[in-house]
């Protein structure tokens, strides 16, 4: 049996786990790669002063489209000789159809489901049972419960092969939105989980529970054959709503550790939303701009957060990224490179400059428009270009089987002077 | 033609559209032939005076047997378009988009490809306003290309064969060149019916295809002169038993179905006879079909009396065109060649002539293309290409998609088609000859 997963997330490095990591994790429907997400209708996700582009209540409505469309469907629907997509699905196409021919990769129109779990996703919590999924060779999807999470209490094991959600028989061709979507629910509520070990099935009914999705991780590197000064390292898979919060706790909790030096990882960072980008920046310049935006008419700035310095200058931060250092991560290295913040250390970042609205419809579904290209606050242009590390790493082949990491043994060598 | 939506029959209007009513019949009903068609086959059919009644696009020669597709249907299906969902969406993009922002009109061109490709059938198509026109005004002047069938598949529009003599050949296009872009155009998300108004224009003038080929690391041009193609619509020949026995073997090929097939294949068989082959070769690769009717006529030469195919709609309804009993060579021992490039009314023809078992297919299996399309004119100009009926074989077996298997596989690769080798004609002929059945083709590697 061989399951082909409908989409792969845009070749992060973690891609096994494809839709995996949403139910716990960081990883997933972490924004694709090359993000940078403004979301208007929030106004606590907006921007600290924002020169966002301002929403026209009344675009003007010039020609129709629809009665165009109107009459092409009545034509396909009278005389097509097969079944006729339902009208969400015909929605859909239209809208995909229109925003295509923008040739804008980022300029996209997310289904119900998706924009739930991307939503879910920036909000850093969802209601679910805590479990990650992995897509066999064979196409089988294991389980792997994370620790403290209903899933686990209730038994759930590591390789239990899911078989059905709630009497829904997962299908070879499954959509791996549709499959978060049955799992996640409101917190208390129930889901039945079918699964096979070995040749028994069993049934878990689960009560889901608020399952946090961390976008920050952090250690103090004290091994002193590859450092001699305490060096904190922050890594952060994306920035969603808690971002900023979650590393200013972990660098102020370094810092009293005695953390004499910085290593942030934004390596497979795809970004996230643009105000936390800002406001992790914020935590290391003390004024200043991180980035500036042009729109198709305006030139707007983002300036440092006054009064969210965690680190002063003289610690020295080194930035690890790679190719997939993207999007709302560029804007921070970028920032901070710029500025003689840090340095950075590792591969070419990816390089997309550009910044997308996310519009949400009235049925769920949402829209991601691109409405300006950013620079960083030397006027370097990003998009297609990428930031160039002041240090370039590449990493050898199976690093992670060896369980080595010769960007971070480069950044520490850095921070230690030589 | 207003924007009511009216009951098929009544589409589009004879009078200024008699060229895409031929198109329904017609091999345009091939994605790949109506292309090289470039100016042959609808440029051929409508000089030949082709004139569909208004009832059934085939509705030709056996009025009886076809009733109108859809007499009286009302309107079963409904739905309504989420007009607030789409309006939302464009202003968006309006007060938003970073970007120059297309027209209104080129937005609802992308809604309404998106909308029709949401059915998943490649060849239920939209046609922009723009393409349209140019289709019309090739249709109302010249006839000429550069002599080359196209195909779309995988969203690749690439070159299914090229001609003898063709602008295309002598320029050194070959079969699966893969078309990026012509005069500068990216052919992207076009249908082949676009890429085909692209190719086309009078004789004498150029055209710049840009072309990628499978072991070239880079996309090239080649720039070609128009010319006016013409192919003949039927080749034949007797053929000697290579071993010398004195015994001979009659073949014909048959370019297409079009309004002179019938009278010109029959005529061709006929003189063959009376040589007193020992068989018949009856060639059909790369024919992409054409008129339903002049299929009808051509089983009739092969075939008893009896069901020669089955069409049904999107109602289910079902109608069926039989043979007669007419036919001048209904005993002869038959082979039919058929490749990926026998499609439509040649399927048809194949299908039914391996249900009745009145003859072996040899060669490979067919396009799979059982489904005819309706051209129907929208108000902004665009045309609506909709596949309204799908096509079964007597013993009810499906073309669509699945295509024809032949009785014996036998490949005939591009290097041996170029170095004029033909295992395909070799194979029938001993099985004429010598009752030699083909052995299996080694699997791939």
């Amino acid at each position: 049996m061989m399951r082909k997963l409908p989409f792969i997330l845009l070749g992060f490095a973690w891609s096994v786990f494809v839709f995996a990591g949403g139910w716990f994790t960081h990883m997933q429907f972490a924004p694709a790669r090359g993000t940078t997400i403004q979301i208007p209708v929030t106004p606590a996700a907006a921007a600290p002063n924002a020169t966002v582009a301002p929403i026209a209540p009344n675009a003007t409505p010039g020609q129709k489209p629809n009665l165009m469309l109107e009459e092409a469907w009545a034509k396909v629907r009278e005389t097509f000789v097969g079944a006729v997509p339902d009208d969400t699905q015909r929605n859909t196409a239209a809208i995909r159809g229109a925003l295509g021919i923008l040739g804008d990769k980022y300029t996209t129109f997310l289904e119900p489901k998706a924009r739930q779990a991307e939503k879910d996703s920036y909000r850093g919590q969802f209601g679910g049972i805590g479990v990650n999924l992995s897509s066999n060779p064979d196409g089988a999807i294991a389980l792997i419960p994370r620790k403290n999470t209903p899933a686990e209490r209730i038994g759930i094991q590591a390789n239990d092969i899911l078989v059905a959600v709630d009497d829904w028989l997962v299908p070879d061709k499954y959509d791996p939105n549709e499959l978060v979507h049955k799992v996640r629910g409101d917190p208390g509520t129930k889901v039945k989980i079918t699964i096979k070990r070995g040749d028994k099935t069993i049934d878990f009914v689960i009560t889901r529970e608020t399952i946090e999705i961390p976008s920050v991780e952090s250690k103090m590197i004290t091994d002193t054959t590859k450092s001699k000064i305490h060096v904190g390292y922050v890594q952060i898979f994306q920035f969603a709503e808690p971002t900023a919060r979650e590393a200013k706790k972990a660098i102020e909790e370094l810092k009293n550790a005695g953390a004499k030096a910085y290593v942030i990882d934004l390596r497979n960072n795809g970004g996230g939303l643009v105000n936390q980008s800002v406001e992790v920046a914020s935590q290391f310049l003390q004024d200043g701009l991180v980035l500036i935006e042009k729109t198709r008419d305006k030139e707007g700035t983002y300036p440092v957060v006054k009064g969210g310095l965690v680190t002063d200058s003289s610690v020295p931060v080194v930035v690890l990224v790679n190719a997939n250092t993207a999007s709302a991560s560029e804007i921070l290295a970028g920032a901070l490179q710029d500025r003689g913040r840090a340095k950075l250390v590792g591969e070419k970042t990816f390089g997309k400059g550009s910044m997308q609205w996310l519009f949400d419809l009235s049925d769920g579904s949402s829209v991601h428009v691109t409405f300006a290209k950013w620079f960083t606050p030397s006027r370097r242009a990003i998009d297609g270009v990428g930031l160039v590390p002041d240090k370039v790493v590449n990493r050898e082949k199976d690093e992670a089987v060896k369980g080595i990491d010769t960007q971070l043994d480069q950044a520490l060598l850095l921070l230690n002077g030589s | 033609m207003e924007n009511d939506f009216l009951p098929v029959p009544e589409l589009p209007p004879r009078k200024n559209n008699a060229v895409k009513y031929i198109v329904v019949g017609m091999t345009a009903i091939l994605v790949a032939v109506l292309i090289f068609v470039v100016g042959v086959t609808v440029g051929i059919a409508s000089q030949r005076g082709l004139a569909f009644g208004g009832a059934s696009p085939f509705q030709t020669r056996l009025p009886s047997i076809n009733a109108p597709v859809t007499a009286s249907s009302p309107i079963t299906r409904t739905g309504k378009l989420n007009t607030a969902l789409i309006e939302n969406v464009v202003e968006k993009l309006k007060t938003q988009w970073y970007g120059e922002l297309p027209s209104d009109e080129a937005l609802t061109d992308g809604a309404i490809r998106g909308m029709v490709s949401a059915l998943g059938d490649q060849f239920t198509a939209y046609v922009e306003p723009k393409f349209a026109k140019m289709m019309d005004e090739d249709i109302s002047g010249t006839f000429e290309g550069i002599g080359a069938t196209l195909n779309k598949k995988n969203n690749t529009i690439s070159i299914l064969r090229t001609f003898d003599n063709s602008p295309a050949r002598k320029g050194g296009v070959l079969a699966g060149d893969v078309i990026e872009a012509v005069n500068g155009t990216r052919v992207g998300e076009l249908s082949t019916t676009e890429v085909a108004a692209l190719v086309r224009g009078p004789r004498g003038t150029a055209v710049i295809l840009t072309l990628r080929r499978a072991d070239l690391p880079k996309a090239f041009d080649l720039v070609l002169t128009r010319d006016k193609i013409t192919i003949p619509v039927v080749i034949n020949k007797l053929i000697d038993d290579p071993a010398g026995s004195g015994r001979k073997i009659a073949y014909v090929s048959l370019f297409d179905f079009s309004a002179q097939s019938a009278r010109q294949l029959s005529d061709a068989i006929e003189a063959m006879l009376k040589e007193k082959p020992l068989g018949l070769v009856l060639d059909l690769r790369n024919n992409g079909g054409g008129l339903l009717d002049q299929a009808t006529r051509i089983g009739d030469l092969f075939l008893k009396e009896g069901v020669y195919i089955i069409q049904r709609d999107n109602n289910g309804k079902e109608e069926t065109r039989k043979t007669g009993n007419t036919g001048i060579a209904q005993d002869i021992p038959l082979v039919v060649l058929v490749n990926n490039g026998s499609a439509s009314a040649s399927e048809v023809l194949a299908g039914a002539i391996q249900d009745y078992k009145r003859g072996i297919l040899i060669g490979e299996t067919t396009f799979g293309k059982g489904s005819v399309q309706l051209p129907q004119t929208l108000s902004n100009g665009g045309q609506l290409r909709v596949t309204i009926q799908r096509w079964f074989t007597p013993l009810n077996r499906t073309i669509q998609g699945t295509g024809i298997t032949p009785d014996y596989v036998v490949l005939r690769t591009l290097q041996e088609e170029q170095a004029e080798r033909d295992p395909q004609l070799d194979a029938a002929l001993q099985y004429l000859l010598n009752g030699i059945v083909p052995p299996p083709p080694a699997p791939a590697k």
